[in-house]
């Protein structure tokens, strides 16, 4: 947890020393990614090795809800936003091939290249499955942010070339085509230095541009949420995204978290490109993009976590946590649907999806608090399946990589209250959020108020950060950057509430509590409580997504009417 | 007030609210890396301070130099405390 409070680096001495090679950790590396290779992809179509559904049902295994229709393993697993290639199931050979490239790479090259490593492979991995618009456009974009965020850089003015060159590509990519598209694109990145030159650098230099300047490339992807709503209900159509700076803003709340360190004078003014880059292009965040984009976190947490410890023990850690995955990814579908019949066939009405019951109650069928509550539950059960299963194998790839990633996703069925839940489903991301909007109310407002003061920064955090900085523009980058996308988003506001409202009970509850050595979950006469402490914090959290997982059709109303009969109202 | 004291009183708040059964607390143990769980350690242990010496704590302080271990935590409360004195 080192890196938590931007601790300082981990000396290169001691990187050094954990840089030694195993043979046996880099074939078991090999191995997993074979297994994953053989259990989600066509590779054993190809290779004319029987299919996982074939191989099972030849042990004598006939489980339903585990594979898809081409007879491997259905998966949560895939590549987003893509369409280089027609199904997915190509797009995680690449990336599982990209990943096995990366850790080789990263293994085996001399230390003083390791990072640089992992930026080189990302964008071959990026290329091969975004293509060059992909690639171009993360590139113009990031280089623009370091231009703006490190001035001081020795290359500067080469490297200002690079956003007008890229910037080039990545809105036509196709132009790539084009016979004179090398003389245009130089053109772009030889205008992009002056205006860098005569217009950027005379800004910076100037203190309150500066911030503003500053401000508005780590808060681009907010700004570009709120004015492309207003020109769509005002003017035109959607705004779509460049794919490349699409990509580029699932990195926005990273970029937030480098921007904190910054501010925090946690990062050399100096830094080279490279570096800068290292932050952000890693083999671990590409599968599921956008799901938990917080990983890594900013400057600090990734710099002094790599490498801090013996990098076999890293990748041990690594494959623990890609063999938990497996689990979850093979039988999380297979448990819920077993649960749903269960239940199904004692008589007691449980629906697969929360929409579907919102959708039933908004129409006049009359649902007892038993189906509600089993309803969410479950819902929230196999919501959980996917997430660990997904972000398991994302952790995983960063520790296999080097990185001593604290994992996101940490058996949250074993928390007692909602501020652990908090932490134990989406550590990272919550971290963001504390970081970014929990201490800056925490330490400005309401001291010697301790009750107002917690109660703020929670709902500063949990609600209001969680739902205009967490939410709303993801809802919109997942759709289309419309008006009624973004309101439709802020309709789900009651769940945002009482998210916070129910950790900040949980907080005053921790703060007043008898304070004692036990820990939850040891084996002795209060274990009963640890069980029902487990079962109401789960349920509320899974009750309150009735307001998120709604039917279109459903007023506040409805929801809050579906929300009390899980109480027995 | 003694850095002793300041000391004793830390040990006594970590080990009561962030029990770690097990593992014993002395002054130069990682607070970061062996005793607090995540950034709501930092909150509570925050409180504790502002209330228990009497300091005000700036989000500025919340570094890893500060909280690295109790003496490295006792030493800046003893200064925001001497600070406190002066003015």
């Amino acid at each position: 947890m080192t890196g938590l409070l931007g601790d300082a680096p981990v000396s290169k001495k001691l990187q050094q020393e954990n840089d030694r090679h195993n043979p046996v950790m880099v074939l078991a590396v090999l191995a997993f990614l074979v297994v994953y290779i053989y259990l989600f992809t066509y590779a054993s179509k190809s290779l004319d090795l029987p299919m996982p559904q074939d191989l099972s049902e030849s042990l004598g295994l006939y489980v339903d809800h585990v594979f898809d229709v081409d007879r491997n393993v259905d998966s949560s697993l895939y590549v987003p936003f893509t369409w280089v290639f027609i199904k997915n199931d190509d797009e995680r050979l690449v990336l599982f091939l990209g990943a096995g490239f990366a850790f080789l790479l990263v293994y085996f090259i001399p230390f003083e290249h390791k990072q640089r490593s992992l930026v080189f492979s990302s964008l071959i991995i990026i290329g091969v499955l975004y293509g060059m618009e992909g690639v171009s456009g993360l590139l113009c974009a990031h280089s623009l942010v370091y231009l703006i965020l490190h001035p001081v850089s020795s290359f500067r003015l080469w490297i200002a070339f690079l956003p007008g060159f890229f910037g080039f590509w990545t809105f036509d990519p196709y132009m790539l085509l084009g016979s004179n598209v090398l003389i245009q694109s130089l053109l772009a990145g030889s205008i992009s230095v002056l205006i860098y030159r005569y217009g950027i650098l005379r800004l910076l230099a100037f203190s309150p541009a500066a911030k503003i300047l500053r401000v508005v490339v780590v808060q681009s992807a907010l700004i570009t949420v709120f004015i492309g709503a207003l020109i769509e209900g005002w003017l035109t159509g959607p705004w779509k995204l460049a794919l490349g700076v699409l990509l580029f803003f699932w990195h926005w709340e990273r970029l937030f978290m480098y921007h904190i360190d910054y501010q925090d004078g946690k990062i050399p003014k100096n830094i080279s490109l490279m570096t800068y880059l290292s932050v952000f292009l890693t083999p671990g965040q590409i599968s599921n993009w956008n799901w938990g984009a917080t990983i890594g976190q900013g400057y600090a947490y990734t710099v002094n976590n790599f490498l801090c410890e013996d990098k076999n023990k890293l990748v041990m850690s690594g494959l623990q946590l890609w063999t938990v995955s497996l689990g979850y990814l093979i039988f999380g579908s297979w448990i819920h649907a077993g649960l749903l019949d269960f239940f199904n066939d004692q008589g007691i009405l449980v629906y697969g999806r929360i929409e579907h019951m919102s959708s039933d109650f908004v129409f006049g069928s009359n649902l007892g608090p038993a189906t509600v509550l089993l309803t969410t539950l479950l819902a929230l059960m196999k919501w959980t399946f996917s997430w660990g299963g997904v972000l398991h194998f994302k952790v995983g790839l960063w520790r296999v990589c080097g990185y001593k990633i604290a994992p996101y996703f940490n058996y949250p069925w074993l928390s007692t209250n909602l501020v652990t839940l908090w932490s134990r489903f989406t550590f990272h991301y919550r971290e963001f959020l504390v970081r970014a909007f929990y201490y800056p109310v925490f330490f400005k407002f309401f001291k010697g108020h301790t009750h107002l003061r917690i109660f703020t920064a929670t709902m500063a955090a949990a609600c209001f950060g969680n739902l205009i900085w967490g939410h709303m523009t993801e809802a919109m980058f997942y759709s289309n950057i419309e008006s009624n996308v973004l309101l439709l988003s802020l309709k789900q506001w009651p769940y945002f509430v009482l998210l916070g409202l129910g950790i900040t009970v949980s907080e005053f509850w921790l703060l007043h509590k008898k304070k004692t050595s036990r820990r939850p979950w040891t084996p002795d006469k209060y274990i009963g409580w640890d069980v029902l402490s487990a079962y109401v914090t789960l349920q509320y959290f899974a009750l309150i997504h009735v307001f998120f997982y709604t039917t279109p059709e459903a007023s506040l109303s409805d929801n809050f009417r579906l929300f009390l009969t899980g109480f027995g109202f | 007030m003694q850095r002793t004291d300041i000391k004793s009183q830390l040990k006594s708040f970590f080990e009561e609210e962030f029990p770690n059964p097990g593992a014993s607390l002395t002054d130069d143990t990682n607070l970061l890396d062996d005793w607090f769980v995540d950034s709501f350690g930092i909150v509570n242990t925050t409180l504790f301070l502002e209330e228990q010496f009497g300091i005000l704590i700036s989000r500025a302080d919340i570094n890893a130099v500060t909280f690295r271990s109790i003496e490295s935590l006792s030493q800046y409360v003893a200064n925001q405390m001497n600070s406190i004195d002066r003015s």
